[in-house]
């Protein structure tokens, strides 16, 4: 299991390293970097956790088309980037053809994000109620522990029906003293009943309105948000993932799952 | 730890081995055999032919076994011969025996001296003349000797009739805690949740006691979750015997409706390749409700060491009760009842195995030490009947009661079987011989309401139980009776008279409703409803009345009716205020319309308070007319006067209703009509219910209705509302309703019905039904007891149109298309009435 950092000789990119080196502690990977359009490292890395040596990965050049293939052929674990990575290149469109190619987990860092270091203290996952989401589910809880962090489910009362069959809010509040509490633990466990969750900090929330707004709204006081997802980029199903890749300032876990389950 | 093989099996008598030929003769007309039991003889001889025993019975004392035995190919191995005696036995020697291949000493000859025939005595067939010694009691025990010789055989097949069943195929983790709830067996007394014997990860195992509650420290009762007696926790070769673990070939659980059993077949891979096949059944005895019962028979493809853990073998003193478990495990040739509660033993597919748990539950409330009266209840049904008979008498039972509650609608298979399952969860709940406990909002069937007791119950469940089991019925009003000293401290405590019914009540009646809920958006709401929901009192007395109407039991209405009615009169006569227009008004209360709450003169609790005070005083005046003893003495006990009920009357006339002549409207509460107008059907199609999506205080704000409010008055008071106004009503408040409680739906479906627009009756009675049938989970804590017998009601009140009149009830339907009849069974004043409607019959 490596996780691979993506760097094209820019401060922006650079500045996701201090988030592969945490998700590589957290799963015991080992670090690897590919280098897209320049190689170019600081002499001095030290300030993020890492050697020089440690990143002296590929350089890719090409289209961004080329690149992401390559980069999705060549990558065996998760993959770390920057939200900004190959503007300075010419391949400005290549973080988003690399969430549509790549098999593997995808972490996502705003490019915003310059710290020297991060933890991984809170998870938010966003969950639907979705078998989709829940496919993600052991990989979360997995980081999860291994990282020693707690896990905050979020699920958002939205209006309209769910797009499958997925365990939503009750249709029916006979008496809310009795029914939210029922229908919490309810929730939690079904998961638990997927994936142990023995011994971890686990709390579930509920959101109201748009599941996009809602999710924004509570990634803010996350380390990081995990998202199951299929890949693509179109239609109304992945708006959260735009949401959370355009207007979050939390770095982004995203889960591929079988496109016939994915949200 | 129990080692078969060291334990001692019984002496050496001839007859202690397996025959596969039974000839029993048994004539009443002789001495000897008068008076036997028959009947008895019934579940065993029933097993024998199951396990594959040829059974020739002579004599006519048994003649009508075939009619009480349980269909099935079974029944080709049972032989009715009244002709000669040595016929007949010449016929098995000559023709049955060979054609069964079975040896002549494996034959075995039950009866007296007219047995010994030359042909038998040569092929050295063993006679037992019970006759000669014990009489049909050794005949009996013989018999059941023989029939724990074949196990592998659980004691009863599941029903045919698809209609009859709730089958689960396969395993989803994520559905187990809906399949728990919607499995439970129970009798009233005992409620088990249908969890896996075994364990899974989401296995939630509970076994609840009527009325008994735990009370934790600062919290609220709780219904109290009994030991899980059902549990079986296999290994074979080391390898767990779990759904989760190795591959699920087949699975298949049935809730039987008919015969009150959950079955369940599985066909199973461990990790190791070697298949298991497990067919089980669990039942809450409905003859007896003390008593749980379990069998498993477990067949092997390989040979290997099975260790089983469970309560195999103990009694204990739990929260409130004793529980004792006896298991006898059966193998061929074997049967050893367990001396521990771990098994450790050998099996080979050759080599199948049984395990009959039976296990007996007594509550403190019944008297003496529950352990030791558990461990005596146990020990006399073993003694007595044994597992197959105790199946039997519990399938018997059930068999009585679908005989007055069972409805047939033709054409339409999903909603039959709805309402089976509605009927079965109903009579599942209650317990006719207990009047203090009731029925809470899940029933039986799952904790999470903790097991209180709401309006639920009077409302929406007990007009099935009164048309269909009147003695139910009135054990559930003599818990409000019981609880009525607690209903005179809450209204007294509140500055008032009479009683005031506590929202929501467990064991004592005292009003245990908390206080707040935290959201799990975390938001703290507060919660008004156990102070302001006070239409629970007229509620009740409207069902004492209903119950006194229905079955005309005069007794009950002097004992304990009377009672009711007068102090929730009086509660209302002490409760409503004088206002500036010289009505009188009800303030600050919520009606069932829960999103709206401190409102004034809620419609449905003043009209219901009026109507309260009117059968109060209507009541008062027909016991001082035609029992004037019972009055004088109620006059003496209860204070009632002539000038208090005349009060009653009075003060029914003045007070407001909200109704407006003009628009044949009632106003659900004063200021409605000037709410926000928020159409529910705007924001479908929506999973969430509307306070939810919207949020409380819009809601608050808006006229959308949690539930039926006004409409829940059209429903229970129909014969005083006229077509007009309940039309008007119907028409007005209905596209308001979000239906954000299950209680709504039914009672839609209910109205619309009885409108005559089966549109929207039939939506609604869909939506009812996927309450607890549909996709949603929201089962999973338990059925929802309320909309099952809103179901109910839906169908024989709405669509069935029953109507009680004073020369009887009759049927005003209105089917739905498709429907080819409907036919129900209702008791109505001591008589049973079969009512049919299109081609039913």
């Amino acid at each position: 299991m490596n996780v691979t950092v993506l760097l094209d000789g820019t401060d922006e990119a650079l500045a996701a390293i201090p988030f592969a080196v945490e998700l590589a502690a957290a799963q015991g990977a080992s670090l690897a970097a590919i280098h897209v359009g320049h190689k170019q490292l600081p002499d001095d890395l030290s300030h993020l956790g890492v050697t020089a040596a440690a990143l002296d990965g590929p350089l890719l050049t090409g289209t961004s088309e080329a690149v992401a293939s390559r980069i999705a052929a060549q990558v065996q674990g998760a993959t770390v980037l920057s939200s900004g990575l190959g503007r300075r290149c010419g391949m400005p469109d290549l973080p988003a053809r690399l969430l549509r190619t790549g098999e593997g987990p995808v972490l996502w860092v705003p490019e915003a994000r310059r710290e020297a270091s991060w933890r991984i203290r809170e998870v938010l996952l966003p969950h639907d109620g979705s078998p989709a989401t829940s496919a993600s589910l052991r990989a979360v809880v997995a980081l999860v522990r291994a990282a020693g962090a707690r896990l905050r489910v979020l699920h958002v009362a939205a209006p309209g029906l769910p797009h499958e069959p997925a365990f939503t809010v009750p249709r029916y509040v006979d008496q809310p003293q009795y029914e939210w509490p029922a229908w919490s633990h309810e929730f939690l466990a079904r998961l638990a009943g997927m994936v142990p969750l023995e011994e971890l900090s686990v709390k579930l929330e509920l959101g109201h309105g748009e599941p996009d707004e809602a999710i924004l709204r509570a990634a803010d006081t996350a380390d990081l948000v995990t998202i199951a997802w299929h890949g693509e980029l179109q239609g109304d199903r992945a708006r959260v993932v735009k949401a959370l890749t355009t207007r979050s300032q939390t770095p982004l876990l995203l889960l591929r799952v079988p496109p016939a389950s994915a949200p | 730890m129990t080692h078969l093989e060291s334990a001692a099996g019984p002496p050496d008598t001839g007859l202690d081995r397996t025959f596969r030929i039974l000839v029993i003769d048994w004539d009443s007309t002789t001495e000897s055999d008068r008076g036997a039991d028959g009947a008895g003889l019934m579940p065993t001889i029933d097993r024998l032919l199951r396990a594959g025993v040829q059974v020739v019975l002579l004599g006519n004392a048994l003649e009508s076994l075939p009619r009480r035995l349980t269909r099935g190919p079974h029944l080709s191995r049972l032989h009715l011969r009244d002709d000669d005696r040595a016929a007949v036995l010449r016929w098995v020697v000559r023709i049955l025996a060979p054609t069964e291949r079975v040896l002549l000493q494996d034959i075995l000859l039950i009866g007296g001296d007219g047995l010994r025939i030359p042909e038998v005595r040569s092929a050295t067939v063993v006679a037992a003349p019970p006759a000669d010694a014990e009489g049909p009691a050794g005949c009996r025990r013989l018999l059941e000797a023989q029939a724990r010789r074949h196990p592998v055989e659980l004691p009863g097949v599941p029903t045919v009739d698809p209609e009859w069943l709730l089958v689960e195929e396969g395993f989803e983790i994520t559905r187990e805690h809906e399949v728990e709830s919607l499995h439970t067996v129970a009798n009233g007394h005992l409620g088990v949740r249908n969890s896996l014997a075994e364990g899974s990860p989401l296995s939630q195992p509970g076994t609840f006691a009527a009325g008994l509650f735990d009370h934790p420290d600062g919290g609220v009762p709780e219904l109290a979750s009994l030991p899980d007696w059902a549990l079986l926790e296999g290994t074979i070769d080391g390898q767990r015997i779990r759904v989760d673990q190795g591959t699920v070939v087949a699975h298949h659980r049935i809730l039987d409706l008919r015969q009150g059993v959950a079955w369940r077949m599985w066909q199973h891979r461990l990790p190791d390749g070697r298949e298991i096949r497990i067919e089980g059944m669990r039942l809450a005895s409905r003859a007896d409700r003390h008593l749980l019962l379990q069998s498993v028979v477990l067949t092997s493809s390989t040979s290997g060491r099975l260790i089983v853990d469970g309560a195999l073998a103990e009694s204990q003193r739990v929260a409130g009760a004793g529980m004792a478990s006896a298991t006898e495990l059966t193998r061929p040739e074997t049967v050893h009842r367990l001396a521990a509660s771990r098994l450790s033993i050998d099996i080979s597919p050759e080599c199948p195995l049984q395990l009959d748990r039976a296990v007996a539950v007594v509550t403190e409330r019944d008297a003496g030490d529950p352990v030791v009266r558990a461990s005596a209840h146990l020990e006399a049904v073993q003694a007595d009947q044994g597992l197959h008979g105790a199946f039997r008498a519990h399938v018997d039972a059930w068999q009585d009661l679908w005989r007055d509650a069972d409805i047939r609608i033709l054409g339409d298979t999903f909603l039959q079987r709805a309402l089976r399952v509605a009927s079965y969860h109903l009579l599942s709940s209650v317990d006719p011989t207990d009047h203090r406990v009731s029925v809470g909002a899940r029933g039986l069937t799952g904790a999470v309401y903790k097991g209180h007791v709401f309006w639920d119950t009077e409302i929406f469940m007990l007009p099935m139980l009164t048309l269909t089991w009147p003695e139910a019925a009135r054990a559930l009003i003599g818990y409000r009776h019981h609880t009525l000293p607690a209903a005179r401290a809450r209204a007294a405590e509140m500055g008032y008279r009479g009683a005031l019914y506590a929202w929501e009540s467990a064991d004592t009646g005292e009003d245990v409703t908390p206080s707040a809920v935290i959201a799990p958006d975390g938001e703290v709401v507060p919660l008004y409803v156990g102070v302001q929901q006070q239409h629970i009192s007229a509620d009740i007395a409207y069902a004492v009345w209903r119950y006194w109407q229905t079955t005309g039991d005069d007794a009950f209405l002097l004992d304990q009716g009377a009672e009711i009615l007068f102090e929730t009169a009086r509660f209302w006569a002490s409760r409503v205020e004088p206002g500036d227009d010289d009505l009188l008004h009800i303030r600050n209360v919520i009606g069932p319309d829960e999103y709206h709450v401190s409102v004034d003169d809620n419609a449905f609790t003043n009209v219901m308070a009026v109507w309260n005070l009117e059968r109060a005083a209507e009541v008062a005046w027909l016991i001082g007319s035609r029992w004037p003893e019972a009055a004088t003495r109620m006059t003496a006990e209860l204070g009632v006067t002539d000038a208090e009920v005349a009060r009653w009357s009075e003060m029914s006339a003045r007070i407001y209703t909200g109704f407006d002549r003009r628009t044949g409207l009632f106003e659900q509460f004063k200021g409605y009509f000037d709410l926000e107008h928020i159409l529910p059907a705007d924001h479908e199609p929506r999973s969430a219910p509307l306070d939810v999506l919207l949020g409380r205080e819009r809601v608050q704000q808006s006229q959308i209705l949690k539930q039926a409010d006004v409409v829940m008055l059209l429903h229970l008071l129909e014969e005083w509302l006229p077509r007009p106004v309940r039309e008007a009503n119907f028409r007005f408040y209905e596209p308001r309703t979000g239906h954000g409680s299950s209680l709504s739906p039914p009672i839609h479906a209910s109205v619309a019905a009885r409108l005559g627009d089966l549109d929207c009756a039939e939506r609604y009675l869909r939506q009812t039904m996927g309450i607890d049938l549909g996709p949603e989970g929201s089962a999973a804590g338990g059925m929802h007891m309320a909309a099952l017998g809103g179901l109910w009601q839906a169908v024989v009140f709405g669509f069935g149109g029953l109507e009680l009149t004073t020369s009887g009830p009759r049927l005003r339907p209105r089917l739905l298309p498709g429907w080819r009849g409907l036919e129900m069974q209702v008791r109505w004043h001591g008589q049973r009435y079969r009512l049919i409607a299109g081609g039913a019959s």
